[in-house]
């Protein structure tokens, strides 16, 4: 059955008639073709779908699209600064080598938002906790921890956040 | 995934309705956390979900004559952030800690933690030590029953498909019950080989009172009434703790899968009760 849903979607109000049994990860992918969210496992044990819902970090996979009904989602998309410039997340991650095949990556900077939003300045411990829910077979992690260390001062520095 | 149809029903009465017309085609849904990777891997067909996500008396954490309500739709991210937990019900911050990731804490409920009726649900051994009651409503009312009373086995629950779980009450433990949560797994946040929860109460290194419940060695969540008998009434002992040991290994009745053998979830059982009742005591190397 088809119904429609309207939300914001990295910033814009947005309407979208979706079959009601899709997932939230589809209608970023098919309707909307923000393709940076991937899928990997679809069953919330990767993170490579993590999108932020109301500033929190959900699985794209396992949300049921109508549940976006009203609410503000931010995609790795949303967060391009003017004239296409990265966040400086995504700057840290590229300055800290914490890259390497990338697929894992627009998951892990979302969950990266995610933290620094909440804990602007987190211990190694809070950092390895943020990004538990996010698998990355390439780095060993380390490069990650460091660029999310290094994203924490950027963003003092910046005040965009 | 079959194609089910996903409905958000704009209040607890219209959900109940909807759930008791479609019959077994009909699930509530939470999180979607277990329900959700049990459809898209084809282990359940249903026909509608019906979701409880937006009713908001399903929410919330409040203090009542004593007692601590937790709304069923509260998420364990709430349950984390809640002064109320915090101060009063500590070893369910613990559990709800290393349950899962981020991620899934941010959607995943209490009452989806309850009702999906895993022996490993990392909720269930607190509760259960905490004596929690649950509150039920379906299309004839309202009732209660213990948590305790509340499992038939894995994925099986006394509830019945059209009934929604509004919620649970503790009774706030007192001064002198300690308690303690432990959980084994492959890595931190997995799903549990072993867990484990204690209320214990002392006088004078003397176990006035105990309960100890182990998930994932059994059916359903396992009170060890064994153990709780030999302790009661007991100094604690070196002694003492290595027949606990012991006898939680008989005890429980656990099975082989993918994550442990029966052995060494007998093992683990053993190893688990131990240092429950060291850290809740405060004895440590007996
Ligand atoms: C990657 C991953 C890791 C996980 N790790 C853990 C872990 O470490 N420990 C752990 O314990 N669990 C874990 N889980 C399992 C799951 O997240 C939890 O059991 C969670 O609490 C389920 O809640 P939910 O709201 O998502 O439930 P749902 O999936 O929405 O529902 C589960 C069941 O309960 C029923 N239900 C839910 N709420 C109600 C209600 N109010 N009234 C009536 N019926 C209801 C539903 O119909 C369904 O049958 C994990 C899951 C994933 C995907
Ligand atoms: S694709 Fe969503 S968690 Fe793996
Ligand atoms: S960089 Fe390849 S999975 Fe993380």
């Amino acid at each position: 059955m088809k119904r429609v849903v309207h939300f914001t979607l990295n910033g814009f109000e947005v309407e979208q008639e979706i079959e009601s049994h899709k997932m939230l990860l589809d209608l970023l992918r098919e309707k909307f073709e923000l393709t940076g969210t991937k899928e990997g496992c679809g069953q919330g044990e990767c993170g490579a779908c993590t999108v932020l819902v109301d500033g929190l970090a959900v699985n794209a996979c396992l949300f049921p699209a109508l549940e976006v009904e009203g609410r503000s989602v931010t995609t790795v998309e949303g967060l391009i600064g003017e004239g296409g410039r990265l966040h400086p997340i995504q700057e840290a991650f590229v300055e800290a080598g914490a890259v390497q095949c990338g697929f894992c990556m627009p998951g892990m900077v979302m969950s990266a938002k995610a933290l620094l939003d909440e804990t602007p300045n987190p211990t190694e411990e809070e950092i390895r906790r943020g990004i538990s829910g996010n698998l990355c077979r390439c780095t060993g992690y380390v490069q990650i921890v460091d660029a999310i260390k290094l994203a924490s001062q950027k963003l003092k520095g910046d005040g965009r956040g | 995934m079959n194609r089910f149809d996903y409905i958000i029903p704009k209040d607890l009465e219209e959900a109940i309705s909807l759930v008791k017309g479609y019959g077994l085609e009909a699930r509530y849904v939470a999180g979607g956390t277990d329900l959700l990777v049990r459809l898209k891997q084809r282990a359940l067909r249903v026909n509608y979900l019906v979701s409880l996500r937006r009713i908001g008396e399903l929410k919330g954490i409040s203090r009542e004559n004593g007692s601590v309500r937790i709304g069923g739709m509260t998420t364990f991210r709430e349950i984390l952030r809640s002064e109320i937990v915090q101060s009063h019900l500590p070893v369910l911050i613990e559990a709800s800690k290393v349950l899962a990731n981020p991620q899934v804490r941010n959607v995943a409920t209490i009452s989806g933690n309850i009702c999906n009726a895993a022996p490993s649900a990392d909720s269930l051994p607190p509760l259960m030590v905490l004596g929690a009651t649950l509150t039920l409503r379906g299309p004839e009312g309202d009732r209660t029953i213990p948590l305790e009373d509340f499992f038939e086995g894995p994925g099986k629950t006394r509830k019945a498909n059209d009934e929604v779980l509004l919620g649970l009450s503790v009774r706030m433990p007192d001064q002198e019950t300690r308690f303690s949560f432990q959980k084994i797994g492959r890595v931190s946040q997995d799903i549990a080989i072993v867990n484990g929860a204690i209320a214990i109460s002392l006088e004078k290194e003397e176990v006035r009172s105990v309960r100890l419940v182990l998930g994932a060695v059994a059916p359903v969540p396992l009170r060890l009434r064994g153990v709780e008998e030999r302790l009661t009434g007991q100094r604690l002992t070196g002694h003492l703790l290595d027949e606990a040991q012991k006898m939680a290994e008989k005890e429980v009745q656990p099975i082989s899968d993918v994550r442990a053998s029966e052995e060494y979830r007998r093992h683990l059982s053993g190893v688990v009760v131990r240092r429950l009742i060291e850290k809740a005591s405060g004895i440590e190397d007996l």
